[in-house]
C-alpha cells in the first residue's frame, strides 16, 4: 500500500505546539486512539516510550521516526507531524526533528506491510528537495499531494 | 581504551552480519553502549543487479530496501530482547564510504562489520573490509 494512501489529512498535523518530545508522542497516541482501532490507550503509550527508552528514534536530518509494533492495534497506523519550532529529539546527529513520521503497527499483523511502509518513508525523506516541499506544506491535503508525487 | 558509547553496526544479508549483530549485542550490554546500525543499500549491489535483472533500478532499489529494513527490525528486536540500546537507520551509497563517514558525523567508538574469511582480499568485497579500516575515524572490528 502506498504512503500516501495511509496518511489521511486527519492524521496529519501541522504546526503541532508541543515542546516536549514526549508529550508530542502521546499526544500522536490520543489521535490514533481518536481514528479508532485501539483497545488501551496508555498501553499504547507505554510501549511507544519503551522504543524510545531503547534507543532514540530521531534518525537525523530533522527527521524523527518513532516506531512500534503493539498487541493494542488492529490495523497499520501511520501519522506526520510538524512541529511549530525544531523539536529537541535527541537524535543522532544533535538536529533539533522538525519532522515526525509515527508508524503503529498490530503484532500479529502483516511483517511485510510494516518493513514497506517503513522503506517507503525512508526513501521518501531521504531526500531533501521532498523534506523541504513538506516543511513547506500548509494543509494536509498538499502533504498528501507531495507524498503521492514523490512516492516511487 | 576509550570508553564505548556509540557502536556502528553494519547490517546487511550475510550471515557474518548476524555474528557482527550478536557481537554489538554483548558489547552494547556489556558497556551500556546503544548501537546504531545501518543498513547501506549499496549501490554496486543495484548496478550489478540491474545488469542481470529485467527489473527496473528503482525496482531493485525497493526490493533491497525492503529487505534491509527486514534486517534492521530483526536486529531491533535482538536488541531489544536483550535490553540492548539500538538505533535504526537506512542510508544509500557505498559501505567503504558510508560507514566512515556516518562514523565521523555520529561521534562512532567503534565500526563493527561482518566480513566473510574465505573472500579474497584482492577481490572487490574483500577490500571492502580494509577500505573501512583505512578510512575509520575509530575501532574496527571484523567478526567472521
Amino acid at each position: 500500500m502506498k504512503l500516501s494512501s495511509l496518511l489521511t489529512p486527519e492524521r496529519i498535523f501541522i504546526d503541532i505546539k508541543e515542546k516536549d518530545k514526549n508529550v508530542l508522542l502521546n499526544f500522536l497516541v490520543n489521535e490514533i486512539g481518536k481514528i479508532g482501532g485501539i483497545d488501551d490507550i496508555d498501553a499504547l503509550k507505554k510501549e511507544v516510550m519503551d522504543r524510545e527508552a531503547l534507543g532514540n528514534t530521531g534518525i537525523g536530518r530533522g527527521i524523527g521516526f518513532p516506531h512500534a509494533k503493539s498487541s493494542h492495534v488492529d490495523s497499520l497506523q501511520v501519522l506526520l507531524a510538524m512541529p511549530a519550532k525544531p523539536l529537541e529529539y535527541g537524535s543522532l546527529d544533535g538536529v533539533p526533528v522538525n519532522i515526525i513520521l509515527f508508524i503503529v503497527a498490530p503484532v500479529d499483523g502483516d511483517n511485510n506491510e510494516y518493513l514497506h511502509t517503513m522503506a517507503r518513508i525512508s526513501r521518501l525523506l531521504g531526500k531533501n528537495n521532498v523534506r523541504e516541499q513538506i516543511l513547506k506544506a500548509k494543509t494536509p491535503e498538499e502533504v498528501i499531494d507531495i507524498v503521492a508525487n514523490n512516492e516511487a | 581504551m576509550k570508553k564505548l558509547d556509540k557502536i556502528l553496526l553494519n547490517l546487511d544479508s550475510t550471515i557474518e552480519s548476524q555474528h557482527a549483530l550478536d557481537s554489538a549485542v554483548f558489547l552494547a550490554k556489556s558497556c551500556s553502549a546503544t548501537i546504531i546500525a545501518v543498513n547501506i543499500v549499496n549501490k554496486n549491489v543495484v548496478t550489478n543487479l540491474a545488469r542481470f535483472s529485467d527489473k527496473s533500478i528503482a525496482e531493485i532499489e525497493i526490493e533491497l530496501e525492503e529487505d534491509g529494513w527486514k534486517y534492521l527490525y530483526d536486529a531491533e528486536e535482538k536488541a531489544k530482547n536483550q535490553e540492548a540500546r539500538i538505533v535504526i537507520i537506512q542510508e544509500y551509497g557505498y559501505p567503504e564510504q558510508t560507514l566512515p563517514k556516518l562514523a565521523s558525523e555520529y561521534k562512532i567508538d567503534m565500526i563493527i562489520i561482518g566480513q566473510n574469511p574465505q573472500i579474497r582480499k584482492d577481490v572487490v568485497q574483500g577490500k571492502t573490509a580494509e577500505q573501512i579500516i583505512e578510512h575509520a575515524p575509530c575501532a574496527v572490528l571484523v567478526v567472521n
